[in-house]
């Protein structure tokens, strides 16, 4: 397997109700090491499946994933060991409401990379600062704005220090106004390089930051390509239509 | 602004309960006061009293008894404060022994008043008492005069009166107060020779033999009222009679009551020690009870969520159906008896295992329920960061169940404040075990039951506000 190769995914199924519905239906693709790739597509395409099935949030029912070369959908693999290096950002941003936002973001690298409470800390409040929010660290979510609150949710991923970051819908919840700190926030991440896979229905988004799009319909991959090929070439009917109502 | 009213608030009810405890320690306070004497007898005094109602008795006794009141001494040897504003004198008698000269000549006096009553009738005279008496007085007289004398030692209660009663029997005015002297109808029936047993005799005497014949003289009341009357007879009631006003009977009656029932013999040691005991049995098994149900909220919620943990799943659903499903008092019982008295275990720690297991399976439905409410997206954000199933629930689902949950917790502590209650089935000696132990020494019924009732809700009351204080705050905290 080629090292450039960040996440596998080999014919991945995913079934409810004995097969009646399939909300995977034999889904195939590769992330490479530093890939921004978009997955786009009506709702109840398969998208937010596919993504969470990715670190194991959905247990797929057929097929296999490979993070990092290992085969993650093995029974016999720690998944929480795998876990860490992913990071994820929901569309609800559930941040826990019951800590503030720095304990938010130092709880997981305490309690699983062994750093020390001051050094994750110190990790927290620099992330904090890249994103102008060093001053609500002692805020509780609730105080938060939906957009600072997703903020967060991304830097808490980010403190665990992730190979690779899934974005499920990351900006669907928020208020306009506020969809755009949350991807400037996005796109600095993919400047510096970081491999992500978004479920979006930001198609500008997708244009501009991402390398690749996969375009999903009834659990199949139906499209896949560079924003151009995706955006300004479909070759599919069923994209074509789906942009035309998007656009 | 609405956080200072809210405070306002706040501050009025405390006061309010403050206000309550103030009153209700006033109102002890004066009971205890009002429950002292106001003469104080001695020896000497309480003599002056004695007589002055022995002056009474024979007014009640009539006349030709006289002599025999006469005859007796009574000497007060000492006083002792009782129970509220009663005194007790200890006293010596000395008197004639007339219930004796009574049995001894029983047989003659009615056959001479029978022989007495035919010979009259015959004569064609008007038989009546009087006219028995004056014929049965020169036998019994000089009897009487020669009879031996009897001695021995008896108590007299003497109660203090806030007003002079309409009926003056047995009341005495001394040095500005009046006093009821209590006689039972034995201590006079002992003091005077056993004047009132010869009254009861005559009167259950049905028929005497004259002659080898049985007489009837049930109908002859003429013989027996002069028999009586020879000895200065008639019926009194030493019965305590309740003649003060309406209500201030009532008050008095309250506060000899209070004074019994709490304060002699530091009885209300018994509600205080009680107490302790209640809420020690509480607290700790609320412990255990908070501990127990967590854990099988999170067993049933892990079994819900995940489909692991089928045979503790199974476990759990069957203790929770069981405790639910049976009553307290039953499973406290068999618990004990059937169970942890045969093991050896005490009756406090067992009373504390049983509440914990009752107390455990109503925790587990709360806290499940709490668990259930937390957002799913909280396990999958805890999950996706690398947590495990473990420290999920431990760092981010059970606390915030845990908030949502609080007042329900508190709820159920207590409703298992007032469920110990029963504990008192075993012999552990709660607050209940404690007003029924006074219940049971004083026979009153009134004063140790409202006692245990209102401790147990001043508590429950002060618990509530507490409960209200604690849910106001966990509501600021998230906003």
């Amino acid at each position: 397997m080629n090292d450039n190769v960040m996440i596998q995914v080999e014919d991945l199924k995913k079934h409810y109700l004995d097969g009646q519905v399939r909300a995977l239906d034999g889904v195939s693709v590769s992330i490479n090491k530093g890939d921004v790739v978009a997955i786009i597509g009506p709702s109840g395409s398969g998208k937010s499946t596919l993504l969470r099935s990715l670190n194991l949030l959905e247990e797929p029912t057929d097929g296999h994933i490979y993070f990092e070369g290992v085969d993650i959908t093995d029974k016999k693999v720690n998944i929480n060991i795998h876990r860490q290096k992913m990071g994820m950002v929901f569309q609800q941003f559930n941040l826990f409401p019951h800590m503030t936002v720095l304990k938010n973001m130092t709880l997981a690298p305490v309690k699983l990379l062994k750093i020390s409470e001051a050094q994750a800390k110190e990790r927290a409040l620099k992330l904090l600062e890249r994103v102008g929010l060093a001053d609500r660290a002692a805020s509780y979510p609730a105080q938060l704005s939906g957009g600072q609150k997703q903020r967060v949710a991304i830097m808490r991923a980010l403190c665990m220090q992730p190979t690779v970051m899934l974005f499920d819908e990351p900006t669907s919840a928020l208020d306009p106004e506020m969809v755009g700190e949350v991807l400037d926030v996005m796109k600095e991440l993919a400047r510096e390089g970081m491999t992500m896979a978004v479920v979006t229905h930001e198609m500008g988004f997708a244009r501009e930051v991402a390398n690749r799009v996969i375009f999903m319909e009834n659990g199949k991959i139906v499209e896949e390509g560079s924003p151009s090929e995706i955006f300004d070439h479909p070759k599919s009917e069923r994209l074509q239509s789906f942009l035309a109502k998007v656009l | 602004m609405k956080s200072k009213n809210e405070k306002k608030k706040l501050l009025i009810e405390i006061a309010v309960i403050a206000l309550a405890i103030v009153i209700f320690a006033v109102v002890v306070m004066v009971d205890t006061f009002k429950a002292q004497p106001s003469v104080e007898l001695n020896v000497e005094s309480a003599q002056t009293v004695l007589k002055k109602t022995g002056e009474k008795i024979p007014l009640t006794v009539a006349y030709t008894a006289n002599f025999v009141i006469e005859e007796t001494q009574i000497k007060v040897t000492g006083v002792e404060a009782g129970e509220g504003r009663e005194q007790i004198l200890h006293c010596t008698y000395s008197t004639i022994d007339v219930f004796n000269v009574y049995k001894a000549n029983k047989e003659m006096l009615f056959n001479d008043a029978y022989a007495f009553y035919l010979e009259e009738k015959a004569a064609g005279n008007m038989v009546n008492a009087t006219k028995v008496r004056q014929h049965l007085d020169k036998t019994i007289t000089p009897l009487l005069e020669n009879a031996p004398r009897i001695e021995g030692e008896y108590d007299v209660l003497v109660y203090e009166l806030e007003s002079a009663p309409q009926d003056d029997a047995f009341v005495v005015h001394y040095d500005d107060t009046v006093l009821r002297v209590y006689l039972s109808n034995e201590m006079v029936d002992t003091v005077y020779g056993g004047l009132v047993s010869v009254g009861k005799d005559i009167k259950n005497t049905k028929t005497l033999s004259y002659e080898g014949k049985t007489i009837d003289i049930e109908k002859i009341n003429t013989l027996r009222t002069g028999i009586s009357d020879c000895f200065g007879l008639q019926n009194f009631s030493s019965a305590k009679p309740d003649t003060s006003p309406y209500f201030l009977g009532l008050w008095n009656d309250f506060c000899d009551d209070f004074y019994l029932n709490f304060i002699k013999g530091a009885k209300w040691t018994y509600l205080a020690k009680g107490l302790v005991t209640t809420l020690e049995i509480t607290l700790l098994a609320a412990l255990f009870g908070v501990l127990l149900g967590f854990v099988c909220a999170i067993i049933r919620v892990t079994h819900d969520k995940t489909g692991k943990m089928m045979i503790p799943d199974q476990i759990v659903r069957a203790y929770l159906a069981i405790i639910r499903g049976t009553p307290v008092m039953i499973q406290l019982l068999i618990i004990y008896f059937v169970i942890l008295l045969p093991a050896g275990v005490a009756k406090f720690p067992s009373a504390v295992i049983c509440f914990a297991l009752n107390s455990g399976a109503y925790v587990a439905e709360i806290v499940r329920g709490g668990i259930m409410s937390v957002d799913n997206g909280q396990i999958e954000a805890g999950r996706s960061l690398g947590l495990n199933y473990i420290q999920t629930m431990y760092h981010i689902v059970v606390p915030q169940a845990f908030k949502a949950v609080l007042p329900s917790l508190a709820n159920e502590f207590i409703t298992l404040l007032k469920e110990s209650s029963v504990a008192f089935y075993i012999g552990v000696a709660d607050l209940t075990q404690g007003g029924l132990k006074i219940r049971s020494i004083t026979y009153s019924n009134f004063m140790p039951l409202i006692a245990v009732a209102v401790i147990y809700f001043i508590i429950v009351m002060i618990l509530t506000k507490l409960v209200k204080i604690l849910e106001r705050r966990l509501r600021k905290d998230e906003r």
